[in-house]
């Protein structure tokens, strides 16, 4: 006789309802943390229908269910259910700790609507978490310490409301002046509260405070993505001064070059990081901008690390490093030791190593670059740091090694499927390396079809239009480039270049001055600027601008040199720093080795300015600094020629203007040639 | 003890002009594990090691200084720069067996020189030839004692042409006896025993770490890849470092077919030495066969870049062609490698399915043809790669050859 299976148990069926519960709970936990996501959502709607609605538990249990939900990938199910409750309930009656869960739920939701691309309707739901406690604040419905919590979101909302309004009047020193002030006052009231509660609360108060920084975090992905930079720059920065561990805000500044060099000092210096925290700010220190001021060296723990360790020269490496860490931190020895371990052991790490081979690639070092870049993506062949990608491939072409280009963007575009904008991006490189403008542009457009918020994509897309010849296509490039990457002075220095092309130099000079305020330590500017000079025949100050720009490309070269020299005892360049003392001549000719050849065009315009002030001995001077840069160049050939021209020794002249033509045939030259020639006949005469 | 005998080894062919050998000598010592390397020898065995060949060397090259090592001095310079029948000349009347070697390898040499060149032009001098290198065997007979440890691997040279080869084997077994560190010795006994395998476990031969180098290449030469794997397995130990080693798995892989682990191999011995040209063209068959357009490119451009004007790049940048599909192209890269070396193997089996592609049937019959000519054995590996084909006339070209 078959038996059900349900008359085998006892009559009285009577579950414990908070064991279930329990229960249910742990098995949601468990089912979350094996990734078994069906199994946890299960589990979460039954325990959900098992209390009450409008209960305390409810809420949590609401909770639960939605992030197993978004763990799924379910997100317009869990916003939706999210939001179906809130507008339900009555918010006006919260509970202290009903507060923080409540903000935790709207909180999923937000990221829900990111997940789905809805940015306005992401706003709007963070926007009612501060008008509701704004109403909350009129009814005067006070209880101590969510009082204070609700004061501070108050405060937020002022800001809010800051960030509206006269935007035109902020500086970046400004904005960051008025979140200190509000990071103090949230001190202050962090204190107070820590005075007057017990544990339960302060942890409550972090947990907040970590809340609202990803918040702050969701509000600027918001408007990144709504193309609001500036709304965007003040909740990155807002995110951080809540709480500085929130590494995706600092990444999305940085990345994405919104903030000027600095701005980005002092952000960093008003971070408030703990004494345990201190290597997580040299790590925010090393992923500054390295192009800038030379005399930074706040960063160069790192970079001195891995110099040494390439030299294998440990016993300076201790004793430097304690140096250096001593004149920062005043604590005891233990932490001294710290952080020379930490450092010792995050040398491998891929970030940092990243960071350091960006450092070696605005030194121009491009091997070094290279060597370090390829590294990483072999142990690790799928690491999606955006930046190193871009520091290979731009090394690469620096390099002009097409072979390695080319496959390494095959091997890019295989490993990165999804995010592949970069990887066409590569491709774009490699055909403007062979030379190939039909394809070269085809692939930048559709790197930027793919991902059109990425600045450097449309830099390099100007460019080659740029030497392509096409000047509107190239300005509308740059423009775009230069609203993409607001703290970067690069598009604004290429649209000038572009604008002197075209002989609007007034223009030109007001482009480049604005780069100029941006980053004053580039010698690529004063060059420009030098250029605009020399065409409006002001050459006294074309001269001194040149030379501004040599010395800035000099002490920046110095500054790698003098790494060197202490720490490598390396003696062919120790040269350099001994010579120094003796007279102007000497040093000019030693200097003469420090310039690097991507310095030669500057080193040639001074020449250029030289002769026309008719200083001839200067000119000639440059000149064959110029051809030993950059050898068998035939415009320095012609030059050279021309100067000795002018010099009346035509015999020296001519030999010049042949070796010009033997490399490239040239009517100016051929003229200049007839010339010398007719000249020096007529002195035979 | 490796350590001194391969360095001696290196310092002796060397001298005697032998230098494939030398090459390989030194390629071992290289890849000797660190471990071995470091070892240090009892002085006293050490000693042992150098009198008993010195001994030998001794009375076989000449004392520094006198008249018959500035003659040999002389004689090595032009045989360096490959003046052989002037070198030939200057060593008259000698009576070291170092100097001896030398005149009859550098007649030897010359007149392969001349033979090859007058195949090309194909006239009837072979008759000549042939009457030429009777004399220098006849020679080389009347003056050697039998002494000199290399010299028997002269005799076996000219033995070679007259295909007198129970001679040559013998001769060279005697060669290798007395003298193991001498890979081209070693090599010749390989191409002489190629017809037939088992004569090879018949023969007496010296128990020596260079025995089983032999042994597993000439493995490899009959297909017997997994017994030569093995065989490299146990020598791994001692030669960690070899890239000759790891070169010859790769091989043995490859003919097994286990493609991918031959191409990981290969990729390691890039990584090792990027600008080894030597067996790289069998990384790009694999390449080929796997279709790897990206991979093969790349090699192609580096491999313009290393050495334009040498049989292997031209037949990596012959395979790349053909997998772009332009066959025309392809043969005629792999034409150029035949030009510069008449008796390279995989370039004919290559060329032949070029032409297979091209559907020019009898040009592809000829050029198996040459290929088998060289090497009876490469027919075994024609027959599997082209087992898939199903066209009746391919399957009667293959019986056409056998």
């Amino acid at each position: 006789m078959a038996t059900s299976i349900f008359e085998q148990s006892p009559p009285t069926l009577i579950f414990n309802s908070t064991t279930i519960e329990d229960q249910l709970k742990c098995k949601i936990d468990s089912s979350v943390l094996t990734h078994s996501y069906t199994s946890a959502i299960f589990f979460a709607d039954k325990l959900l229908n098992l209390v009450p609605l409008n209960s305390k538990k409810y809420i949590e249990n609401l909770y639960i269910l939605c992030n197993a939900l978004y763990c799924d990938k379910q997100y317009q199910r869990s916003s939706f259910l999210i939001q179906k409750y809130l507008n339900q309930r009555n918010l006006k009656h919260q509970g202290e700790d009903e507060a923080l869960i409540i903000l935790k739920l709207k909180y999923l939701s937000a990221k829900c609507k990111i997940e789905t691309n809805e940015f306005d309707q992401c706003l709007q739901i963070l926007d009612n978490n501060h008008n509701n406690t704004d109403n909350n604040n009129e009814d005067g419905s006070i209880i101590n310490n969510t009082n204070n919590n609700i004061n501070n979101s108050n405060i937020n909302d002022n800001l809010d409301d800051y960030d509206d309004y006269d935007e035109e009047n902020y500086t970046g020193k400004d904005l960051l002046k008025f979140y200190v002030n509000m990071n103090k006052s949230n001190t202050d009231n962090k204190n107070d509260e820590n005075i007057n509660n017990n544990n339960n609360n302060s942890k409550n108060n972090k947990e907040i405070l970590i809340i609202k920084s990803n918040i702050a975090l969701i509000k600027g992905k918001c408007f990144e993505n709504m193309d609001n930079l500036k709304k965007a720059k003040f909740w990155y920065i807002k995110a951080l001064l809540l709480d500085y561990n929130c590494y995706e805000a600092f990444e999305s500044l940085t990345k994405s070059h919104l903030l000027t060099f600095q701005e980005e000092i002092q952000l960093l210096k008003k971070l408030n990081f703990q004494a345990d925290d201190i290597w997580l700010k040299e790590i925010y220190a090393l992923s500054l901008k390295k192009y800038d001021n030379p005399n930074f060296t706040s960063h160069y723990n790192y970079i001195e690390l891995y110099d040494n360790s390439l030299n294998n020269n440990d016993n300076n490496n201790n004793n430097n490093n304690s140096t250096n860490t001593s004149t920062k931190t005043n604590n005891s020895n233990n932490s001294l030791l710290k952080i020379n371990d930490i450092r010792n052991k995050l040398i491998n790490c891929n970030d940092i190593l990243t960071m350091i081979s960006e450092y070696y690639f605005y030194k121009q070092q491009f091997q070094e670059s290279y060597s370090i870049t390829k590294k990483i993506l072999k142990e690790d062949k799928y690491y999606n740091n955006s930046t190193c990608i871009m520091v290979l491939i731009s090394s690469l072409f620096e390099l002009q090694l097409t072979n390695e280009l080319y496959y390494t963007c095959h091997q890019l575009i295989d490993s990165f499927s999804q995010n592949s904008s970069i990887s066409w991006y590569g491709i774009a490189c490699y055909y403007q390396l062979i030379q190939n403008s039909d394809l070269t542009q085809k692939f930048f457009t559709k790197a930027t079809t793919l991902n059109s918020r990425i600045g450097a994509f449309w830099l390099g897309f100007g460019h080659f239009f740029a030497t392509k010849g096409e000047h509107d296509q190239a300005m509308a490039a740059y423009r775009t480039s230069s609203r993409l990457l607001t703290g970067c002075h690069l598009p604004l220095l290429c649209i000038g270049m572009e604008l002197i092309r075209v002989h609007n130099l007034n223009l030109a000079s007001q482009y480049i001055l604005q780069a100029k305020d941006i980053c004053p330590y580039d010698p690529m500017t004063f060059n420009e600027l030098g250029i605009i000079e020399y065409k409006n025949s002001q050459f006294e100050e074309a001269i001194k601008l040149f030379e501004m720009a040599l010395e800035i490309s000099k002490i920046k070269n110095n500054n790698n040199n003098q790494l060197n020299y202490s720490f490598n005892s390396n003696g062919n360049i120790n040269n350099n720093n001994r010579f120094k003392l003796n007279n102007n001549e000497k040093k000019k000719s030693m200097v003469m080795m420090s310039y690097m050849e991507s310095w030669e065009p500057t080193v040639y315009n001074l020449a250029h300015c030289y002769r026309k002030l008719r200083r001839y001995d200067l000119a000639l001077h440059y000149y064959n600094m110029s051809l030993s840069l950059i050898p068998n160049n035939p415009s320095t050939f012609t030059a050279l020629g021309f100067c000795y021209h002018l010099q009346g020794s035509f015999d020296e002249a001519i030999d010049y203007y042949h070796q010009s033509l033997s490399i490239r045939d040239d009517t100016f030259t051929n003229v200049l040639l007839h010339k010398a020639l007719s000249l020096s006949i007529l002195n035979y005469d | 003890m490796i350590k001194f005998e391969l360095i001696k080894s290196i310092n002796d062919l060397n001298q005697r002009g032998l230098l494939l050998g030398s090459k390989w000598s030194s390629e071992q010592l290289n890849g000797l594990s660190p471990k071995i390397l470091n070892q240090v020898c009892d002085p006293e065995e050490e000693k042992k090691q150098f009198d008993f060949n010195s001994n030998n060397i001794e009375s076989s090259s000449p004392p520094i200084g006198s008249n018959e090592h500035l003659k040999y001095l002389l004689a090595k310079s032009y045989f360096d720069l490959k003046e052989y029948r002037r070198c030939y000349d200057v060593l008259v009347n000698c009576k070291y067996q170092l100097n001896i070697f030398l005149r009859s390898y550098s007649l030897f040499l010359a007149l392969e020189k001349r033979k090859e060149e007058d195949i090309i032009e194909q006239q009837n001098q072979k008759q000549q030839q042939q009457a030429q290198q009777q004399q220098a065997q006849q020679q080389a007979q009347q003056q050697a004692q039998g002494q000199d440890l290399t010299n028997p691997d002269n005799k076996n040279s000219t033995n070679n042409n007259n295909n007198k080869f129970n001679n040559a084997r013998q001769v060279l077994i005697e060669s290798v006896h007395k003298y193991p560190c001498n890979w081209s010795a070693w090599c010749d006994l390989a191409t002489i025993c190629s017809d037939s395998a088992d004569i090879v476990m018949q023969l007496s031969l010296p128990n020596h770490f260079m025995k089983d180098f032999f042994l597993a290449h000439f493995k490899l030469e009959l297909q017997q890849n997994n017994e030569s794997l093995q065989i490299y397995q146990s020598l791994v130990k001692t030669f960690s470092n070899s890239t000759y080693i790891l070169a010859q798995t790769a091989i043995a892989n490859y003919n097994l077919r286990a493609y991918d682990v031959g191409e990981e191999i290969f990729e390691r011995l890039i990584e090792l030495e990027p600008s080894r040209l030597e067996n790289i063209d069998i990384y790009s068959n694999i390449l080929y066969v796997r279709d790897k357009k990206a991979s093969l490119s790349m090699l192609a451009h580096k491999a313009m870049k290393i050495e334009k004007y040498c049989p292997e790049t031209c037949c990596i940048i012959g395979n790349y062609y053909s997998l772009k599909l332009e066959h025309d192209k392809a043969i005629m890269y792999f034409q150029r490698a035949l030009n510069l070396n008449d008796r390279y193997l995989s370039a004919w089996t290559l060329i032949g399915h070029e032409f297979l592609e091209i559907k020019n049937v009898s040009a592809a019959i000829n050029a198996y043809r040459k290929a088998v000519d060289i090497n009876p054995r490469v027919l075994q590996s024609l027959v599997w790669s082209r087992s898939n084909l199903s066209t009746i006339k391919t399957t009667t070209l293959l019986f056409i050859l056998l």
